[in-house]
């Protein structure tokens, strides 16, 4: 399989902040990235700007391809969100509106007529079945944010961007997640998921990327990356620990 | 949902059945029908599906429940834009009050996207409380400018501030009607590409549909619908506010794709019993149908308005 790659990729401010400074990765289709750095490291003008998501003000510059797809700030709103779907950690609606119309929604982006299998498959899944008939207004943001991921996956686009999108999650739903996103990455699905739990990182992702002060500082594998050196470049003046799960086998980090 | 067609199908119908029949004097029905009230009730339909379908669009694109062609002062502008058509001596042609009118509104949507600050459309009420100050610029521009230079004056005003929908002649009726269905009927086609802006400007684009193309071309034929309309009959408020939100309760949904059919056909039963009951309920004095639906619409805003503050809605 063909990578997802970025070269020389800067997202600046008009007119002079570096928001993200030349920064470039190669990942493997149906990998999962976590993206994690402090806060106004760069992550989500990364993450957007990768996306299409057009921002007034902000300027990009560099390459981004996923497989053969090229020039995606060119192509229209329907053949990127194929190849690139962003998501953020919360949405809401002035309308009413069921959660079974958003993920039908969803899943008629580009098709015809919705593919009720997926819809029917994700859903039981992440189990939202009694969630269907429910007004997205009413829900809790957790609740929320659930309905949001399976309304990605059900969209299928190539790539999957959740930034925060897990951030109101609770400990049980969020190790349910994580089983779940590597199921629907081995169907070949890639994920790019920025958090602030490092751990729940470990637990999710193929591999980290590290950024800092608009620059990735690091990417590689979980176990390469959870070292004291790393970690002492990422956070100079904290002192963490490494520890590895009895449970899962993954690092772990302590503080 | 087909019951919700055929219980508003039949809406309309009693309502034209009130408009053309009530109070009727028979010794002249033929020549009254034939002159006035169906040419009338023509227009009621044409206007008001118009506006209703103008104003679901509207909150949908803006992402504002609030928003309608009167409160938010495209209904002004284009009645401005109009009035000023009017005395430059167009009056005569049919197309250059229609452009007068369509460019007012258009100025006026153009300009309150530019002052409302991008991103803040949805959360805040500013861009309610600028529609309204436009609204009112307009209004009194369009007050001052024909008391100078309309031999007809203040009557005229009253025309345009307070709608009338006894001078629409049955060829004007037809044509607004027909330009109500094509536009209603687009909007309908795309009704997808409208349902993605339910979320808000920034998750457009993530279903796949052009977010500033869209909203240009609804923006563009909303003028249009608006311009024809005040052109027309004068300004009319609220049908654009009230119908959309009894209609998304009525259908527990708010998806395009039964929404517009159903605001076009609810439109149009509201402002035909609206006019009934304004040409016949002081016979022979007229009510202006503008004063009559304000004073229906004008407290629904207020009830809306509260209830989206405390977050009910």
């Amino acid at each position: 399989m063909a990578p997802l790659s970025l070269r020389k990729w800067s997202v600046k401010a008009l007119p002079e902040k570096t928001l993200v400074s030349e920064t470039s990765f190669d990942l493997p289709m149906g990998a999962i990235l976590g993206v994690y750095g402090p806060n106004g490291s760069g992550k989500t003008s990364l993450l957007k700007s990768i996306s299409g998501m057009s921002i007034e003000g902000r300027e990009t510059s560099g390459e981004f391809w996923i497989e053969n797809a090229t020039a995606l700030a060119e192509m229209t709103p329907l053949e990127r969100v194929k190849q690139i779907l962003y998501l953020g950690s919360d949405f809401s609606t002035p309308f009413d509106l069921t959660v079974r119309e958003l993920l039908e929604m969803g899943a008629r982006v580009g098709a015809e007529l919705p593919d009720r299998e997926r819809i029917q498959r994700v859903v039981e899944a992440l189990h939202l079945r009694d969630f269907l008939p429910r007004v997205i207004n009413t829900l809790s943001d957790g609740e929320k944010q659930l309905v949001m991921f399976a309304r990605g996956v059900i969209q299928k686009p190539k790539v999957l961007v959740l930034d925060e999108s897990f951030s109101k999650l609770d400990l049980d739903h969020l190790l349910w997640i994580a089983k779940e996103t590597r199921r629907f990455a081995k169907e070949g699905m890639t994920f790019l998921i920025a958090s602030h739990d490092l751990n729940f990182l470990s637990e999710v992702a193929d591999e980290l990327l590290f950024m800092r002060k608009s620059i990735i500082i690091a990417k590689g594998l979980v176990n390469d990356l959870f070292t004291p050196a790393t970690l002492a470049e990422l956070y100079p003046n904290l002192a963490l620990q490494v520890v590895r799960s009895p449970e899962s086998g993954k690092l772990k980090i302590l503080y | 949902m087909k019951k919700k067609y055929w219980l508003a199908g039949l809406a309309l119908l009693a309502a034209v059945a009130i408009s053309l029949f009530l109070r009727l004097d028979f010794s002249n029905a033929a020549l009254i029908l034939r002159e006035l009230r169906l040419p009338r009730a023509l227009i009621a339909i044409g206007v008001g599906s118009a506006l209703a379908v103008s104003g679901a669009v509207m909150q949908t694109v803006l992402s504002n429940p609030l928003a309608e062609p009167y409160t938010l002062g495209i209904a002004s502008g284009a009645a401005f834009g109009a009035a000023i058509a009017t005395t430059f001596g167009w009056k005569i042609s049919f197309f250059g009050l229609n452009a007068g009118a369509v460019v007012g509104a258009l100025a006026v949507l153009v300009l309150l996207l530019k002052l409302v600050v991008r991103g803040q459309g949805r959360q805040s009420d500013s861009m309610i409380l600028l529609g309204i100050m436009l609204s009112l610029t307009c209004a009194s521009g369009l007050a001052i400018w024909m008391a100078l230079a309309d031999p007809l004056g203040v009557q005229s005003i009253n025309f345009w501030l307070l709608g009338d929908l006894s001078r629409v002649g049955l060829s004007t009726a037809l044509a607004l009607l027909g330009l109500s269905l094509v536009i209603s009927g687009y909007f309908w086609f795309f009704s997808r590409k409208l349902d993605a802006f339910l979320f808000g400007e920034d998750w457009v684009e993530g279903f796949g549909v052009s977010y500033r193309q869209t909203q240009r071309i609804a923006i563009l034929l909303i003028s249009i619908l608006v311009g024809f309309c005040v052109s027309a009959v004068g300004m009319i408020g609220f049908v654009g506010l009230i119908i959309p939100h009894l209609v998304r309760r009525h259908l527990r949904t708010s998806l395009h794709f039964h929404l517009i059919p159903l605001c076009f056909l609810w439109g149009a039963v509201a402002l035909t019993l609206g006019d009934a009951l304004a040409h016949s309920v002081s016979e022979p004095r007229e009510l202006p149908v503008g004063a009559l639906t304000s004073l229906v619409g004008a407290p629904v805003f207020i009830a809306l308005f509260i209830r989206r503050r405390r977050g009910e809605i």
